[in-house]
């Protein structure tokens, strides 16, 4: 079969990510993006069930050290030839070496698709099939289902009334081609508005999609700040636990403390960091490079301030890293005397609030700030999200054919060449809102594993 | 019934309409003894609708059909009185060649066709009953007591079977153009658990030439250079000097329509069998688009030596007075006079899902059925299920190996497949929309799709494969030649690149890099390939595979994705409800069409992903168990 790539560990966080390839020529494409540290080593000419040591690789950038662990079909998970390339974790990493996979030729795996061939080549039975995908739903929260299946909803409609649009193109072309003496000629600017409605539509839905994935998959979220300024209390606030050790005495928290918390229907993956300033404590320096080193790194910075202080060292290096990062800043202790730059503050960060975290109303605050840097807010109810690579991958190839039918016209290509194109176009829109089309193969029960199982 | 005179031949086929002539000649042709039994021996080859052969994806049918061996093209050519190929300006893919024909020569050609054919005899007779022996077909008897013992029978019935005819109010049990129907086989067939269904068809009027005032009325002629359909025939020996006429019906037409919508047979539900979609009677145009102010028709002559006109998209079933009220409402036909009225047909025709891809039943070995009796609709498509089911019944006859066509060779292939696979609502018409590799499909390579096998089965002769090879030998020859060749900027060829609305050429380029250029075509840029060769044809050829190389390569790629599903082969024999994790639905289905591939199983309705990933484990698994309980 062709060649799947997709990163098989949970997103977020984690000491190892795994990329996965599988497929005919899941070595050729391995050997690409992996060079061996031992110059005497191929993957090509590895035997299955051994380890390389190398550094992954996008043409001459070099992207991470990493281990590639090659299995040989019929001997592997899916049955096919396998390399599984283990790199650091966190979202850089994984995500460069993936983009490398694709663009030597891998496309992306479909929901379930290991698990799909693994059962094509006769290493799982149904059953077992279906006890991963049992396992997988039941990790996913309520909170991330009630959205999802309104998202969903709404992205149906979409499709449909992209297809609908399609349809009718696709229809006045056929009938000018089969009933030439009949239907009525081609009108070749009708054909191009509709194309281009299409075009637009399909445009904001893949403008959309970070959106769309961190409504179904979560956001993770890091909480910086100087020494007690209250991010734990924060944390506690939002998670409604006592997580993490809060206490009076600055610097308690030394280390990343890290929760899943349900943030009004979207998961924020949170974590608390040791507070950021100027330290001789050997520990303590390590625990503010870390927290530093987390927030240049995250999808979405929580910045506490606190609002009876002026900033120090330590806020103003934050203020420095933030940039750029998707943010909401916080002032706390809205309580005590106003002594803070404010304004400073609001040069850098978009979205700025002001409470009192031992206040517990102000959670609410807290939320909506999050959900307005996240971009949920501005989504209309019915303008339909992606939540899927799947889904992004189906929309990705209807605009391509839509862009080429769109081109085809302009440069003159003629009807029979530009009437496949929408022919492309609509099947892929069908595939998008799950229509048992000819293409679409065997999704019905694999469309419940994630990417990477 | 008694029985007078006994025979004995290889292959009996049932019918001389497009179908049957197909079957008869290639079984014939393939070394087998034939008869061909037909109900008026003055009507082999008629044409009860349309005097005409081609058209939109009919075009590729008879081009198919020729590169095959079939004899339509040949016959078309022979008898043509006026050339178009429709789609000229929609790209290669699409150019349909689509001939008028003298129908009466039409027939005599295919008359003298049959008879000229050695190991091919025509029996004047109907056909009343099959019977069968241990699963398989035995003899096929007549109305007149011929009992004739055969090991295959090709059912190409038409419209004849169970024909009735509806003028309005008035019926008749009868097949088209005065001949009786055959009504008696019917009852063989369902005794012998052929599943019958009832579909139907019509024609419009034909009409005295004299009757028409053809002043005012737009002049369709035919194309300045005609084509033949059949490889080898001599362009310049077409007769092209038929005329047609361009008509419209109007607000008053449909008028006279509506007020007697109730007298129709079929909206007053006389008539419950199903009619073909794409071939409305006026009525239905005038009901489904009561937008419409008018409907454009055309007047076609049926021959050189009849005044008979054929009112092409008039077709109707509402009653005489109606019909003379109606077309003398329209612009030249004021005082037209009606020689054979219009009508609608209902005839018996079997589910195709009865059939295999050989389009053998599934059921009775030796048992073939062709054309109209399949459920599709038009001479072309019928001549192709002919001559497949004459090829595999001979085929089967010699214990060679069946002949099937993937869909990806040929719209001979797809038409197949869609029948078996999906089986038809209404009567199927060829589309090229039906063809998921519309584009590779095409009439100009027909040749270079399809000639070699029609070689390899014995139906082509030597002289004209030996034709076919040189020609493609030239095709690859110029193909090369124009990557090679370059072509010198200068003012001329600025100036025509100019005109078509491509950019400047600023350095030399070949043939081939000034054919990727959009809206160039070959013909703008042949006064500047100077190593053109004198004849052109094969150039022109080259030129379309060239300017589309970027879709054909990825047409290519999918064929080759989707051919692991269909070599895939399922068992004949397999026992779907014995597969654990196959929904019934799904083991229904496949039970009753039989797919051999996994390929052709996904194509079937209500048959799901799931299930054809369940089969496909199953495969996976007792491949070795089944090859083992075989061998």
């Amino acid at each position: 079969m062709d060649t799947i790539a997709g990163i098989a560990t949970p997103p977020g966080e984690g000491g190892i990510a795994i990329i996965r390839i599988s497929g005919d020529d899941a070595l050729e494409v391995a050997s690409k993006i992996f060079i061996p540290k031992n110059k005497n080593r191929a993957i090509k000419n590895a035997k299955g069930y051994t380890a390389i040591f190398g550094t992954a690789v996008d043409g001459d950038t070099e992207l991470d050290e990493a281990v590639a662990l090659i299995f040989r079909g019929p001997r592997s998970y899916t049955g096919e030839d396998e390399v599984e390339i283990q790199c650091h974790g966190g979202n850089m990493a994984p995500k460069a070496i993936l983009r490398a996979a694709y663009r030597e030729g891998a496309r992306p795996a479909d929901r379930g698709e290991y698990t799909k061939r693994a059962f094509l080549n006769g290493r799982i039975s149904l059953t077992e099939a279906e006890a991963v995908a049992e396992m997988i739903s039941a990790q996913s929260s309520q909170g991330e289902r009630a959205a999802l299946s309104l998202m969903k909803g709404s992205l149906y409609r979409k499709a449909e009334e992209m297809k609908a649009g399609l349809i009718t193109a696709e229809a006045n072309i056929s009938a000018a081609i089969e009933f030439p003496d009949e239907a009525p000629d081609i009108d070749d600017a009708e054909i191009i508005s509709i194309l281009s409605e299409t075009r637009d539509g399909l445009e904001k839905l893949l403008k959309n999609y970070s959106t769309g994935l961190a409504v179904m998959r979560g956001v993770p979220v890091v909480i910086a700040g100087s020494p007690n300024v209250g991010k734990s209390t924060i944390m506690n606030l939002l998670s409604g636990t006592d997580r993490a050790i809060v206490s009076p005495t600055a610097g308690t928290t030394r280390d990343v403390i890290e929760s899943t918390i349900d943030c009004d229907g979207i998961t924020l993956f949170l974590s608390d960091t040791a507070g950021i300033r100027d330290t001789d404590d050997a520990a303590e320096a390590e625990g503010v490079r870390r927290a530093l080193d987390k927030v240049s790194d995250t999808a979405l910075l929580i910045a506490v301030f606190d609002q009876s202080k002026k900033l120090d060292e330590g806020d103003r290096k934050l203020l420095e890293t933030a940039e750029g990062i998707p943010s909401v800043a916080i002032i706390n202790k809205s309580d005590l005397e106003n002594r803070i730059e404010t304004g400073e503050i609001k040069k850098r960060f978009a979205e700025v609030i002001t409470i009192s975290a031992i206040d517990e109303s102000s959670r609410e605050e807290i939320v909506k700030a999050v959900h307005n840097a996240i971009g949920v807010n501005g989504l209309s109810p019915d303008a339909g999200l992606l939540v899927s690579e799947r889904q992004r991958s189906c929309v990705e190839r209807g605009l391509g054919a839509v862009n080429e039918a769109i081109e085809a016209i302009e440069y003159g290509i003629t009807y029979d060449a530009v009437h496949v194109l929408i022919g492309e176009a609509i099947e892929s829109l069908a595939e998008l809102s799950g229509e048992n089309v000819t293409e679409e193969v065997l999704d019905d029960v694999f469309s419940r594993f994630c990417v990477g199982k | 019934m008694k029985i007078y005179k006994e025979l004995n031949t290889d292959i009996v086929v049932i019918g001389a309409g497009h179908a049957g002539i197909e079957a008869g000649l290639a079984a014939a042709r393939l070394g087998c003894s034939c008869v061909v039994i037909t109900l008026s021996l003055d009507c082999i080859g008629n044409m009860p609708c349309n005097p005409c052969i081609g058209g939109t994806a009919k075009g590729h049918l008879v081009f198919e059909l020729d590169a095959l061996g079939g004899e339509m093209g040949k016959a078309a050519d022979a008898t043509m009185i006026q050339c178009r190929m429709l789609n000229m300006s929609k790209g290669p893919a699409v150019h349909s060649l689509r001939m008028q024909s003298d129908r009466a020569a039409y027939r005599a050609y295919m008359k003298k066709a049959m008879e000229d054919q050695k190991g091919l005899d025509l029996i004047q007779d109907e056909a009343t009953e099959i019977t069968v022996e241990d699963g398989k077909v035995r003899s096929v008897r007549t109305a007149l007591g011929f009992e004739i013992f055969c090991r295959a029978c090709i059912i190409a019935t038409g419209t004849y079977l169970g024909g009735k005819i509806y003028v309005g109010e008035a019926q008749k049990e009868n097949g088209p153009d005065g001949i009786a129907a055959a009504n008696a086989l019917t009852d063989s067939l369902v005794e012998l658990g052929v599943p019958i269904r009832r579909f139907k068809t019509g024609t419009p009027a034909r009409v005295h030439r004299d009757s028409i005032d053809f002043t005012g009325l737009e002049v369709q002629p035919g194309d300045p250079s005609p084509v033949p359909f059949h490889f080898g025939d001599n362009p310049d020996e077409l007769n092209n000097t038929g005329i047609c006429w361009m008509d419209y019906t109007n607000e008053e037409t449909h008028e006279v329509i509506r007020r007697n919508l109730d007298r129709s047979p079929l909206y007053g539900g006389v008539i419950q069998s199903i009619g073909p979609r794409y071939c409305p009677s006026i009525e239905d145009k005038v009901v489904r688009f009561p937008e419409r102010k008018r409907h454009q028709f055309f007047i076609e002559p049926c021959g050189e030596n009849t005044e008979e006109m054929y009112l092409q998209g008039l077709s109707t079933s509402l009653p005489l007075d109606v019909q003379y009220e109606m077309y003398r409402t329209i612009k030249g036909l004021e005082n037209v006079r009606i020689m054979r009225p219009a009508y609608a047909i209902e005839y018996d025709c079997c589910d195709p899902l009865w059939l295999a891809a050989t389009l053998e039943s599934k059921t009775i070995r030796g048992l073939y059925g062709a054309g109209q009796f399949c459920g599709t609709s038009g001479y072309e498509e019928a001549a192709v299920q002919g001559l497949v089911a004459g090829i595999n019944a001979a085929r089967e006859v010699k214990g060679e190996d069946p002949f099937i066509l993937p869909r990806s060779s040929s719209y001979i292939g797809t038409l197949i497949d869609d029948l078996v696979t999906k089986g038809v609502q209404d009567p199927y018409r060829m589309m090229t929309a039906r063809s998921e590799y519309r584009l590779l499909l095409r009439q100009d390579n027909a040749d270079r799709r399809l000639c070699d096998l029609g070689h390899d089965i014995g139906l082509l002769s030597d002289d004209r494969y030996a034709m076919y090879q040189e020609n493609k030998a030239r095709f690859e020859y110029e193909t090369e030649r124009m990557r090679q060749d370059r072509i010198k900027v200068s003012p001329e060829l600025n100036a025509v690149m100019a005109e078509k609305g491509a950019p400047e050429v600023t350095h030399t380029m070949t043939v081939a890099d000034l054919l990727k250029w959009p809206h160039i075509e070959y013909s703008d840029i042949e006064q500047f390939d100077r190593n053109a060769p004198e004849q052109k044809d094969i150039t022109y050829k080259a030129a379309v595979e060239i300017k589309y190389e970027g879709y054909l390569a990825r047409l290519n790629a999918q064929i080759e994705k989707a051919k692991r599903l269909e070599d895939m082969e399922l068992p004949d024999d397999l026992d779907y409800s014995s597969i654990t994790g196959l929904r019934i639905e799904a083991a229904v289905k496949l039970d009753q069409v039989r797919p051999r591939s996994l390929g052709q199983a996904g194509r079937i309705s209500g048959v799901n992903p799931t299930d054809i990933s369940v089969l496909s484990v199953w495969l996976f698994r007792n491949k070795r168990a089944y090859r083992h309980d075989n061998s």
